[in-house]
């Protein structure tokens, strides 16, 4: 102990270290302030900052996709819908080994080699996410369970699903993987069908596992529109298989229907081929996915003689009763020849339209004169779009027609171009008393509150023609499918068709001429003297026969006679049409001329039909609740027989149908939102 | 050797001192209790274990005179290094370092034992080489003293361990500067901070068009660069080298005033909070409790500063002033570089936060050179 005394400090230099002491404790103690500066920097004056950069790492916006509103046809069936499908994704760091679990998670796929190299390349690149199969089938996701891999997760992803398959596919269009319509009324309509996706708020952990999510949805609240169409699922399918027999038939390459009722203006079908399964994306092209019937363009040919016709008699410019001649065949137009498919020497408008010369629809033209030759193609629509909502919807070109050939061409249908819409919609105009309906495919779209977003009903866009020469041109359309017309194939035993054949030369884009390829096409309106459907059909470049007298009308009657019974026409054949050709036929319909007023409101009854003693009229139970519609119909001594419940949609027979008394009147009955 | 306290020795108690540590340590366990999530929930009780140690220790540590220690200091030293080199044979590996010793269920860091060591040496050092009246410390003379720090530096160096290493650096640059040094090598010291901090704004904070001069930046390897990058904008990488100083940064701001409560902090309880018990226990403490706590917990380890600087100022002989200023610098780096890396004033290194981080062996080593403080100032006027 001695020892240690001696090391005592002395005085002077116990001063020195204490000072320094002092200064060291000044030191720490300043820097202590530094970071006590640093602390208030942050948590007073970069809180707001650091608390946001805080609640952008917790607090996660969880998108939740809205179902995709549904589609449906006029009644009611669905043409388009949202399902839930399970899709799969995985958190790549929390897998042991990625290289082994993507070979694993490829092979519980069925991953074809590309498939599943691309898979792996996807995991490893991914640091948090990747989707491993986006719609996976059931046995896939039970599949990729059995794994037993961590960092897999299941989320529920709606997927649209097409019930009707091919049916109207290209009119619906297709939605892509991301829920986006990519074509037709999907992608028309997509605000509309998307609705809100709504977003949730929920905590998250570094690892970036969902933790919580506060509050629930009303899935209702989410939903995207529905939208109901014009088109009549069953006319649809008759018209498609119609159609597919006609191209496969004729050795064509595509082809198109387009129904419409004329009165309303409402696409009651609208038919493509070649077809496509929207329900497999796989199958897609390009092509077929095309809805020609409104989208292309096409020269119509003959069928636009009628309108011609029209015209040349609402101007005055011919009489139903003068004659043209048709110059044997052949006729020169200054350097060019017009020819007719056979020798024909005077004609009248009627048999002009009944024989479809060429030669003296442009002598007709030549006495309407340019001017008003365009001007009434213009006035049946043409050129112009119809404003269907179609994405890409064509709008035809009449070029006006300086030279004397042009003039003669266009009158029967060579170079102009027009849709298939536009034609159906122009014969809807002769068949609703010369009164052109705006056509329209989508009647309604609803939201899921029931709030009516659009709603299309019948408008008149003008009155092209009168409607004593509308009937006046329909009554000559009727000669067309007697048996010395160009289309007795599209005669119907118990309806009265009117119609127009077209077989018009393809323009060869490269050549700059006319290829020997045609489009084949026939118009038909039915029933003749109340017309309830406008049937166009066209089929594109025919092999076996050219002529849309044999190529496109066995089609329509198929069409027209499914239509017909569908639509519970009454059968209007009660005299023989007048068949022979010649010079002057007043027109049955042309002795009553009407007052315009609007075609809805036209009695439906069919005035040649007696009401006998054993038959009662169907009285109209539309709309109706389903009780009330049963005690009219058992008062009308009528047997009802319900489907379904709510209102009445539809009722066959229709109203005004002369029925046996006890017959059976079948009512479909829907609630509406 | 005494192990006894005499009557005399009772008014130096520090109280003010173990009032500061005590209150330190239990607030320690309480944030502790918050921090540790699950795997890590039972740290908290684990930690009060540590501390009934370490207490014990301290208590060992007071009652032994520290003047036996001072004749001990070089088996003390030797045995360090010793441990040290044993480490690099049959140390126990984690995090890429080789820093523990297994034995049964304890894992004990000898560069923890190591960091009093080097002061103890230190100490003795200056108080043996005293002379009356000399000039102070030239680079010569300073032969011992820079051996005695390089030897245990370049050892934890290599485990690796950086930040250990350094914290030995500057505690023992501390005391070597309080031991004097002529002026010319306090030049020389000022002119190297300077020149380092202007090498490091031109390389990564002077905004220049490329093609950019740097001094230093090219030769550095990547993530060498990127910690110090890290550092400077952590917000530029936060996924990366920013991440640890980002995140840390964000709970502190985000506790506000008042503190978001006791286990309510978001960063804390959803793991974005990296080495949440250990290394960046402030942040937890700073989100959860807020300015005022925080502020709180600085006024407590400034306390805990200025008394044991006072046990220096006290002491009856140089040994006793060397030890409680090593030691005291040695508390004091490890508070400031850990509280510096959590509000991003400093770069992260792995420095635990004394008296508030889990872990057994630093609390040990803290509370053993509470007993040196203690002891110190209990015994000032025994003679």
């Amino acid at each position: 102990m001695r020892d240690l005394k001696a090391t005592r400090v002395p005085e002077g230099n116990t001063r020195w270290l204490r000072l320094r002491v002092m200064l060291l404790g000044g030191l720490f103690l300043s820097l202590l302030a530094v970071a006590f500066g640093r602390a208030v920097y942050l948590q007073i004056f970069e809180q707001d900052k650091l608390r946001e950069l805080a609640q952008d790492q917790y607090v996660r916006q969880i998108e939740i996709p809205a179902r995709r509103g549904d589609i449906f046809d006029r009644r009611g069936t669905p043409l388009a819908q949202s399902v839930e499908v399970d899709s799969i994704w995985v958190d790549p760091s929390m897998l042991p080994d990625v290289r082994k679990a993507s070979r694993a998670l490829g092979k519980a796929l069925k991953l074809g080699a590309e498939d599943a190299g691309e898979l792996q390349a996807r995991l490893v690149k991914a640091r948090r996410f990747a989707w491993v199969k986006r719609q996976a089938k059931p046995q896939e996701v039970e599949a990729v369970k059995a794994l037993g891999l961590p960092g897999l997760g299941f989320t529920k992803e709606p997927k649209r699903f097409y019930p009707q398959r091919e049916l109207a596919a290209q009119v619906v269009g297709v939605v892509g993987t991301e829920g986006r319509g990519l074509e037709g009324l999907e992608l028309a309509f997509d605000d509309e069908l998307s609705g809100q996706n709504s977003r949730l708020s929920g905590f998250r952990d570094a690892k970036g596992r969902k933790l919580l999510v506060q509050g629930t949805l009303d899935p209702m609240e989410r939903e995207g529109a529905a939208v109901t169409l014009t088109l009549d699922r069953h006319l649809q399918y008759v018209a498609e298989k119609a159609l597919a027999r006609a191209v496969e038939e004729s050795k064509a390459v595509a082809g198109t229907v387009v129904v419409l009722e004329p009165r309303t203006g409402e696409l009651l079908a609208l038919a493509n081929n070649p077809r496509f399964n929207p329900n497999t994306p796989e199958s897609l092209q390009r092509e077929t996915l095309r809805n020609r019937a409104a989208l292309d363009t096409f020269e119509p040919g003959s069928t636009m003689k009628s309108f011609v016709v029209a015209a040349a008699l609402e101007e005055k410019a011919i009489k139903a009763d003068d004659v043209f001649f048709c110059e044997n065949g052949a006729w020169s137009v200054g350097r060019h020849v017009i020819n007719d498919t056979h020798k024909y020497g005077w004609l009248a408008p009627k048999g002009i339209l009944q024989l479809s010369s060429n030669i003296c629809m442009g002598k007709v033209a030549q006495a309407l004169g340019r001017e008003k030759l365009v001007r009434y193609y213009h006035e049946f629509g043409f050129a112009e779009r119809t404003g269907l909502a179609l994405p890409g919807e064509g709008k035809g070109l009449i070029p006006f027609p300086k030279a004397e050939v042009a003039l003669v061409t266009q009158s029967f249908g060579q170079g102009l171009t027009a849709t298939a819409v536009q034609i159906a919609v122009g014969y809807g105009a002769l068949a609703n008393d010369g009164v052109l309906m705006r056509p329209y495919l989508v009647s309604k779209v609803v939201d899921p509150d029931g709030v009516v977003l659009l709603e299309n009903r019948p408008a008149e866009i003008r009155r092209v023609v009168s409607s004593k020469v509308a009937r006046q041109v329909l009554g000559m359309l009727e000669s067309v499918v007697a048996k010395e017309g160009t289309a007795p194939k599209a005669a119907m035993e118990e309806y009265r068709v009117a119609g127009k054949t077209g077989t018009a030369e393809k323009a060869d884009p490269v050549a700059r001429g006319y290829s020997d390829k045609r489009i084949a096409s026939f118009v038909g309106v039915v029933p003749a003297d109340n017309p309830r459907a406008v049937i166009l059909v066209v089929v594109d470049e025919p092999k076996t026969d050219v002529y849309g007298g044999l190529v496109a009308a066995p089609a329509f009657k198929e069409i027209a006679t499914a239509a017909m019974a569908h639509l519970a026409v009454p059968p209007s054949r009660t005299v023989a049409p007048e068949v022979a050709v010649a010079p002057v036929a007043p027109p049955a319909a042309a002795k009553t001329p009407l007052s315009p007023k609007p075609a809805a409101e036209r009695p439906v009854v069919a005035e040649q039909a007696a009401e006998g003693a054993g038959t009662v009229r169907v009285p109209d139970v539309q709309g109706k609740v389903g009780r009330e519609a049963v005690v009219k119909l058992l008062a009308a001594a009528l047997e009802p027989q319900l489907l379904g419940s709510g209102r009445v949609v539809s009722q066959t027979p229709a109203a005004g149908v002369l029925v046996e008394k006890g017959a059976r009147v079948t009512l479909e009955l829907a609630t509406r939102p | 050797m005494q192990l006894s306290i005499e009557r005399r020795m009772v008014p130096h108690v520090p109280w003010g001192l173990i009032f500061c540590v005590l209150a330190i340590a239990g607030l320690g366990i309480w944030n502790l209790a918050s921090a540790a999530r699950p795997p890590h929930s039972s740290v908290w009780s684990t930690q009060l274990i540590y501390l009934g140690v370490g207490l014990g220790a301290g208590l060992m540590v007071c009652l032994v005179d520290y003047r036996w220690i001072q004749r001990m200091v070089v088996p003390i030293y030797v045995l360090n290094i010793l441990a040290l080199i044993a480490l690099r044979f049959v140390g126990h590996k984690a995090k890429g370092a080789e820093s523990w010793f297994v034995l049964g269920p304890v894992r004990v860091q000898p560069a923890e034992f190591m960091k009093i060591g080097v002061l103890l040496m230190l100490a003795k050092i200056y108080h043996d080489d005293f002379r009356p009246n000399q000039e102070s410390y030239g680079l010569l003379r300073l032969w011992k003293p820079v051996l005695v720090v390089a030897v245990p530096f370049v050892l934890v160096l290599v485990q690796p361990d950086l930040g250990t290493a350094m914290m030995i650096f500057l505690s023992s640059l501390t005391v070597i500067l309080f031991g004097r040094v002529r002026w010319y090598l306090v030049a020389v010291m000022v002119v190297g901070v300077l020149t380092a901090a202007g090498v490091i704004w031109n390389d990564y904070v002077r905004e220049a068009p490329e093609p950019k001069t740097t001094i230093l930046r090219h030769h550095l390897k990547k993530h060498q660069s990127q910690r110090i990058s890290g550092w400077l904008d952590p917000e530029a990488d936060l996924r990366g080298s920013g991440y640890h100083a980002a995140q840390s940064k964000i709970a502190v701001g985000s506790g506000l005033m008042m503190g978001k409560g006791w286990r309510e902090g978001t960063q804390t309880g959803l793991s974005f909070l990296p080495e949440q018990h250990t290394d960046f226990i402030f942040s937890v403490w700073a989100e959860e409790h807020g300015f005022l706590f925080c502020l709180m917990l600085l006024v407590l380890y400034g306390g805990l500063f200025s008394l044991a600087l006072a046990v220096g100022f006290n002491a009856r002989d140089r040994f006793g002033s060397f030890v409680a200023v090593g030691v005291t610098a040695m508390l004091f780096w490890q508070v400031f570089e850990n509280i510096g890396m959590v509000i991003g004033l400093l770069p992260v290194t792995g420095i635990t936060l004394p008296l508030m981080s889990y872990g057994g062996s630093s609390m040990l080593s803290v509370m053993l050179s509470i007993g040196l403080l203690v002891n110190i100032s209990m015994r000032r006027h025994m003679f």
